[in-house]
């Protein structure tokens, strides 16, 4: 590995940049369940613990929204760990590139809601299961 | 000790298995025996089983494939003499469950090591080619590809001999294919198979998408790309997508299997349904994956033999990436009557019948292609123009299942049987046939026999008209698939047709070895040193026959669609280069074939749950990666004057040989 020199500093601040936004996006992530469930992770519990009303007002999020808000945060960890750390943008030289993630996400998002789709209507056509088991 | 495997997996008693085992291991001898005799070992080892070399690894997957290919046409034949004497009183000659082992090794076996081997090694030896490459992006690993699909054939076959095969069909659904109702080792062998033959096809598509995309010759854009490395790339693209889903849903049933787990059984939460959803991600891309190189080759060859430039060239490569992309949105026609509701069905109805309309531009650009060439009909040709009409046939039958309510009626009967084999075999098998017959003067520099060619040729027409057509009367009689045994008098003279059609491709199939045996013999008749006997278009002829092993020795510059066209017009061809450079290439290394060999043992160890062999395979396998990771002497280098003193050679020779026969070229524009 090349020593770290004044040449390559800006490489060393996207990665700095980079690990201190995929920490915060996991911090987060942990934060809203540790809030939900009261669960005391150390470093986490200490930040709730100095923003009670953030803490609050993570404990009484809703269901729905602190599962679509963990997928998004998801979302957001690929997207920082693309950018930051394999170097991945628009320039024409990394068009390629982009295009094969976009064409991968549209499959993957096919696949996965159909699966969802399909499971779910399966399992709707199904008679209820008796208790007896 | 031994597991599971005792001297009982042996069955002595059955004399069909036997007969299949002695002819295989007799085969296995023979051959043994005629190496030895000819002191052909090191030849063996040094330029083939240890080669790095892409068109020569490309020559031994369609070795396993044309192998493969007798395997599972002798169980085809079995199936159909079994359906023509098994009526109402007479139980022909295959007990139920060998009846099942035979129809799921048919399928398995023509899937995934007949066909897949098939297109697999002809993007081996023909992509980098016509690229205008010296490589394919990762030497080392599509030897790993190679051998561990050799090994899960290998699997297959040792289940002929020893144990079992699997009896629940090539998509082995669950629950029956669980430990509950399938106790044996048939399942596990599948599973296996599987596993090892989907890791390699993973690696392959990685390795391909890598090597269309990267590198090519200066000037080759996408759109310039011929349309089999087209094909090529979406093909690896479907690999590298649909795959790991083929390996998720067998490595879970594995998990079921051996450690009891739940993920798809009947009771404790499973739930089977994930398990056709899964198959069926990858299934259904699968047969894309299967087809799309076959259109390539028809392209290729239509183009060719029609003296014309490829009509639509665009709209075919928009066609293609379009079925790419559909490919994976028709999934769930595969279980209609399931349980779906009526909006899931309409939904992939309407997807499936909507990929028709990409697969009709093609059929359309092919057919004005023709229009008004000079049509030669050598046998590639042949092939590729008995495709047109057939493979529309079977797609008009694919537009009747695409509708819910019919599928309702026709599901699970001959019909469905005669639609997919109407689809694979002139769809992918006659145009593997088409690319072997194509490219084999590009690989051994002499050309097949034209005569029994030709035989192969309407052999197999005629057989696979008489073989299906019947099929889809029978569905329509209401003949479900996979019968061991039937009762009823009226199927028996369709079926007694269909078996005539087996024979005639079993004669077929016949001709296609003689083609070769003949082809071999009298090689000096039908030598090819130009590399251009076809009158080509594309880069792949620009170079000599047999290719030396760096391919090109300068990389051409390309400036057209028919690289090699445009320059023959502008006679920029046969110029001999001044300068050369020195060239890097893979050494051989025999990591490759062990690996291959470990992963055999292996999956054999977990068939029959021999834990301590198992584990030695698995320490052994992780071992040799991680040997040859450390290798960094990985290459050698041809120096510009050795490579200059090789042209030089083939420069003089083809001199000479131009002056001994000025041979005309073939159906000039």
């Amino acid at each position: 590995m090349k020593p770290f020199s004044i040449e390559n500093r800006p490489e060393l601040a996207t990665y700095l940049s980079g690990f201190f936004l995929a920490l915060l996006l996991t911090l987060l992530a942990f934060g809203i369940v540790c809030a939900q469930t009261g669960i005391a992770l150390q470093p986490i519990s200490f930040v709730l613990g100095r923003f009670p009303q953030g803490a609050e007002r993570l404990r009484e999020m809703p269901h729905w929204l602190v599962i679509s808000g963990i997928f998004v945060l998801a979302v957001l960890q690929i997207t920082v760990h693309l950018w930051y750390f394999l170097h991945l943008d628009f320039s024409p030289r990394q068009r390629m590139k982009v295009h094969a993630i976009l064409f991968s996400l549209c499959i993957m998002f096919i696949i996965i809601c159909g699966t969802l789709w399909i499971m779910q209507d399966l399992g709707n056509q199904m008679s209820p299961i008796s208790s007896g088991r | 000790m031994f597991g599971k495997l005792s001297l009982q997996a042996i069955s002595y008693d059955n004399p069909v298995v036997m007969f299949g085992v002695v002819l295989m291991i007799g085969g296995g001898l023979a051959m043994v025996l005629l190496i030895t005799y000819f002191r052909k070992w090191p030849t063996l080892w040094n330029d083939w089983l240890t080669s790095l070399d892409h068109k020569k690894i490309g020559v031994m997957y369609i070795i396993l494939a044309l192998v493969m290919l007798l395997r599972g046409f002798a169980d085809a034949i079995m199936m159909r003499t079994q359906q023509v004497l098994a009526e109402g009183a007479s139980q022909g000659f295959l007990s139920p469950s060998h009846y099942d082992q035979v129809f799921s090794a048919h399928g398995t076996i023509m899937v995934i090591f007949m066909a897949m081997p098939f297109l697999t090694g002809l993007m081996n030896i023909v992509v980098p080619l016509q690229l205008g490459k010296r490589d394919i992006a990762f030497p080392f690993m599509n030897a790993l590809s190679l051998w561990l699909t050799v090994a899960g054939a290998a699997l297959i076959m040792a289940s002929l001999a020893i144990g079992e095969f699997s009896t629940a069909g090539w998509s082995g659904y669950p629950p029956y294919s669980e430990l509950q109702y399938s106790p044996d080792v048939g399942v596990d062998y599948w599973i296996w198979a599987l596993m090892l033959s989907g890791a390699a096809s993973t690696m392959t598509g990685i390795n391909f998408v890598t090597t269309i995309l990267l590198g090519r010759a200066p000037g080759m854009t996408l759109m310039r790309m011929p349309l089999f490395s087209w094909t090529a790339l979406c093909t690896n693209i479907l690999m590298v997508l649909a795959f790991p889903a083929l390996t998720v849903a067998t490595g879970l049933l594995g998990l079921d299997r051996y450690l009891g787990m739940h993920f798809f059984t009947n009771g404790d939460g499973g739930n089977m349904m994930n398990f056709v959803n899964l198959f069926w991600i990858w299934g259904h891309p699968e047969v894309y994956i299967l087809i799309l190189p076959a259109f390539g080759i028809f392209s290729e060859v239509i183009s060719t033999f029609s003296g014309k430039r490829l009509f639509g060239y665009r709209s075919l490569v928009y066609a293609t990436f379009v079925i790419t992309l559909l490919s994976f949105t028709v999934w769930l026609h595969h279980f209609f009557t399931m349980g779906a509701s009526a909006n899931v069905n309409a939904a992939f109805g309407i997807a499936t019948m909507v990929i028709a309309v990409p697969t009709g531009v093609k059929i359309f650009d092919w057919l004005l292609t023709l229009y008004r060439g000079r049509i030669r009909f050598d046998v590639p040709m042949l092939w590729a123009l008995a495709f047109i009409p057939t493979f529309a046939i079977g797609g008009a039958t694919g537009i009747l299942l695409a509708v819910p309510p019919v599928d309702f009626m026709m599901h699970n009967s001959e019909f469905l049987v005669a639609h997919f084999h109407n689809m694979l075999i002139p769809g992918a098998l006659f145009g593997y046939l088409a690319g072997y017959s194509y490219w084999f003067p590009k690989v051994f520099g002499f050309r097949l026999d034209e005569t029994w060619g030709k035989l192969a040729f309407w052999n197999w027409l005629i057989g696979f008209y008489l073989a299906f057509m019947p099929l889809y009367a029978l569905g329509l009689m209401g003949m479900p698939r996979r019968m061991q045994h039937y009762d009823n008098p009226e199927w028996q003279p369709l079926l007694v047709v269909a078996a005539a059609g087996a024979v005639f491709i079993a004669i077929g199939i016949g001709c296609l070895v003689l083609q070769l045996l003949v082809s071999i013999i009298k090689r000096d008749a039908n030598w090819d040193q130009l590399g251009d006997p076809w009158n080509g278009r594309s880069l792949e002829w620009s170079i000599p026959s047999p290719p030396p092993v760096y391919n090109f020795a300068v990389i051409p510059e390309v400036k057209d669609i028919d690289a090699f066209w445009d320059m023959k017009e502008k006679s920029t061809v046969d110029r001999q280069p001044v300068h050369y450079e020195a060239i890097d290439l893979p050494k051989n290394t025999s990591v490759g074939v062990v690996f291959g060999g470990l992963s055999f043992v292996f999956g054999f160890a977990m068939v029959w749950h021999i834990g301590w062999l198992a584990m030695a395979a698995g320490v052994a396998m992780l071992a040799t990666v991680i040997a040859r990771s450390f290798d960094d002497d990985t290459e050698y280098r041809l120096t510009a004057a050795e490579v200059g003193q090789l042209e030089g050679k083939r420069f003089r020779q083809q001199a000479e040989n131009q002056q001994a026969c000025a041979k005309p070229l073939a159906g000039q524009e």
